[in-house]
């Protein structure tokens, strides 16, 4: 964790950096704010270790916001965004528990909170370089699983967290116009914990898992239709390969112009 | 688990089967057979020989000597003088426990002596040193080695023409399940206080990890000369999956051997109380009593406290009398009490009944190790025996399998773990916690196996 701990800031001063270069005269033209707001999903499963790297699992999440982007500038683009997140951690175990647990519960809902940045950073003929920043935390909701079988009554509840991180240079077609297909490469961060309380008889225990993903590198390719004036959809597929496998993910989304 | 079926044995020049009944019943009996080459040959060519020498008379405390404990604050000076002054001999101080052992002059009573040390202010506590004795005595019949009590079969438990009763399949504490988490920690000890262990048995020799102590004798050799502690030491953690002979409940944990009952099976309470306290300073992370007494004694509490503060567990037999269960099982606060079920998860009824049962475990026709000089020549060296004995070691090699694979657990957790973790077998006639089997059978797979949380 104290890798992570290092990590954050970096992907804020890099988006930080970004959004300076974005800021510079080389791409500056017509200086009016739009907004836009729209709903975005998505579905991603990652590949975790936890205890250590003593254990490995795959989870898996989906997310359905609803998203505000603001474009103080052209080429500068900040985003927020807000709603449900269901992810699943099946596979765990809290082996420090007095009765160990699997967790084979399945997705446990939880809320989602995001914020993310976009910033022009070069152009050159039907090419766009930007620099994209991304940040998600999810606060899992507490669940109660009664402990069953056992010669006395118990119950385990907790539920996850988790943050992922993403910062890395994208780069656009620009020559179809209203169809404009990128390709990511990020450097991606997924950390999270999932705390379990067991009660059992006289017996009690609290473990917290710290989950953290294998993959630190995420390849997306995407692509914004322009529909109309006013709405814009979005989709991308990714991958993360890490040593031994890869992990995807999945969104799509709309957008409606102000 | 393997069992050793008919074909597995043809080999093997004779067999030996014991079977272990408690003392406290009215009788017991011994039988030998003889060298077998076949199952045929086995019956029609058996030579038994039948010993029903019934219970000794013999009084529940020692008659020569008295367990006296002074109050806080008096010095050993004092508390020696005190002692000299009322006549009393061959003063021993049980270390750790502030304790005297003393001997009685002859022309005076325990009681008598008892009433004078009493009226002393400075004296806390003045008892009688309570008999102990084991809750399984040889009682052979002959062998067929099976041990359902790890993983039962069902069928037919075919030990002798006349013995065979019909199992029940899953009538077991679930070994083979747990051994899938852990087989144990070389480092986890387990130890036997018990009459010693035959250090030189095939199932025992890698596993003592010292020749221990011998509070009988006062050495450093815990040498069985009884046979009732190999037995136990072999249920809990014989050599295991080594081709030959039985499987322990603990693979590999080790075992401490410490005597405190001599060749005929008979103890004191001050050898329990020094063997248990001996233990838990010796590298002790389980401490397993087949044995007992019927007396309350604030001494063997303390041991039993004693152990429990260093961070071991203590399991003990609750006891083959039939009537309540025995001390130290009856600690219940320090101690996990074990009751013997059978092949079909029933109360076997020479299992002491009482509120502090703990849980039960198979104690019938348990298959255990014995000394060769025990069976004598051209015989296995195993018996076949019952008793909460053979029930005790089983729930103590679970502890041990703990303690392996969570080693930050508490006494306290371990003993609640075993307890909640139990199959409530008599359910129907007694449901939840009973006096004949406490909270029900040990199951040791869902001890150790992880708990699936589902939808």
């Amino acid at each position: 964790m104290k890798t992570r701990a290092r990590v954050l800031p970096l992907v804020l001063v890099f988006s930080a950096v970004l959004v300076l270069l974005a800021a510079g005269p080389s791409i500056a033209a017509e200086n009016r704010t739009s907004f836009r707001a729209g709903i975005s999903f998505e579905h991603f499963s990652r590949t975790i270790t936890w205890d250590d790297k003593a254990g490995t699992s795959k989870s898996s999440a989906n997310l359905i916001a609803a998203r505000a982007e603001i474009e103080p500038r052209p080429g500068l683009i900040f985003d927020l965004e807000a709603g449900l997140s269901l992810s699943n951690f099946n596979g765990l175990v809290f082996s420090r528990l007095p009765i160990s647990l699997d967790y084979e519960a399945g997705a446990v809902s939880g809320l989602l909170v995001g914020a993310g940045v976009r910033a022009a950073i070069l152009r050159s003929g039907d090419f766009e370089i930007e620099g994209v920043g991304r940040f998600v935390y999810s606060l899992g909701s507490t669940k109660t699983w009664p402990l069953e079988g056992f010669t006395v009554t118990g119950d385990s509840k907790g539920g996850p967290t988790w943050m992922r991180a993403s910062a890395g240079p994208r780069i656009s077609y620009l020559f179809f116009g209203k169809f404009v297909p990128y390709l990511d490469v990020s450097a991606s961060w997924f950390s999270g914990k999932f705390k379990l309380d067991e009660t059992l008889g006289d017996l009690s225990g609290q473990e917290t898992k710290k989950l953290r993903g294998k993959s630190l590198v995420e390849i997306s390719l995407g692509a914004d239709y322009k529909v109309s004036d006013r709405i814009s959809l979005r989709a991308e597929a990714g991958f993360l390969p890490y040593a031994g496998g890869v992990d995807g993910t999945v969104s799509a989304g709309f957008l409606f112009f102000f | 688990m393997r069992f050793f079926g008919k074909k597995a044995f043809r080999p093997v020049p004779a067999i030996v089967v014991l079977l272990l009944l408690g003392l406290g019943s009215a009788n017991f009996s011994l039988q030998k057979a003889g060298k077998r080459n076949d199952r045929s040959d086995f019956r029609a060519d058996r030579v038994l020989r039948v010993e029903r020498p019934g219970r000794p008379a013999k009084s529940r405390l020692a008659t020569d000597r008295i367990l006296v404990k002074f109050r806080p604050g008096v010095s050993a000076g004092s508390a020696e003088g005190i002692l000299q002054y009322h006549e009393l001999g061959k003063i021993r101080r049980i270390v750790g426990t502030g304790v005297y052992r003393v001997q009685i002059p002859p022309n005076v009573t325990v009681r008598e002596m008892l009433i004078v040390l009493r009226e002393n202010p400075e004296v806390e506590y003045a008892g009688p040193d309570y008999r102990t004795r084991l809750f399984s005595v040889p009682n052979d019949t002959y062998f067929s080695a099976y041990q359902y009590n790890l993983s039962n079969p069902g069928g037919i438990l075919d030990i002798s023409p006349d013995i065979q009763p019909r199992m029940t399949a899953g009538a077991d504490v679930k070994a083979t399940t747990a051994w899938d988490v852990t087989k144990g920690d070389a480092g986890t000890v387990i130890a036997i206080v018990d009459t010693g262990v035959d250090m030189s048995h095939d199932e025992l020799k890698n596993k003592v990890v010292s020749t221990g102590y011998d509070f009988v004798n006062g050495d450093s050799d815990a040498t069985d000369d009884n046979s009732h502690g190999t037995w136990v030491a072999g249920i809990a953690a014989a050599e295991t999956n080594n081709n030959v002979g039985i499987a322990g409940v603990a693979w590999n944990c080790k075992i401490l051997p410490v005597k405190v009952m001599d060749a005929d099976g008979n103890g004191y309470y001050d050898q329990m109380i020094e063997g248990i306290m001996w233990a838990a300073d010796n590298g002790a992370k389980v401490i397993n009593i087949s044995a007992g007494g019927d007396a309350d004694d604030p001494s063997l509490k303390a041991a039993c406290k004693y152990a429990y503060d260093k961070n071991v567990v203590v399991v003990a037999a609750a006891g083959n009398d039939g009537i309540s269960v025995s001390y130290p099982a009856a600690y219940d606060e320090y101690v996990l009490a074990v009751a013997a079920t059978d092949y079909n998860d029933a109360w076997a009824s020479f299992s002491n009944p009482g509120p502090q049962v703990d849980v039960a475990a198979p104690g019938v026709w348990i298959l255990g190790p014995a000394p060769q000089w025990y069976v004598g020549p051209g015989y296995l060296p195993y018996i076949f025996g019952s008793g909460t004995s053979g029930a005790s070691p089983e729930a103590a090699g679970l502890a041990a399998l703990l303690i392996s694979h969570k080693p930050w657990l508490t006494p306290s957790q371990v003993m609640n773990i075993i307890r909640y973790t139990a199959d409530d077998v008599n359910k129907t006639q007694y449901p939840g916690k009973d006096d004949d089997i406490g909270y029900g059978r040990i199951n040791m797979g869902r001890a150790l196996v992880a708990y699936k949380l589902t939808r």
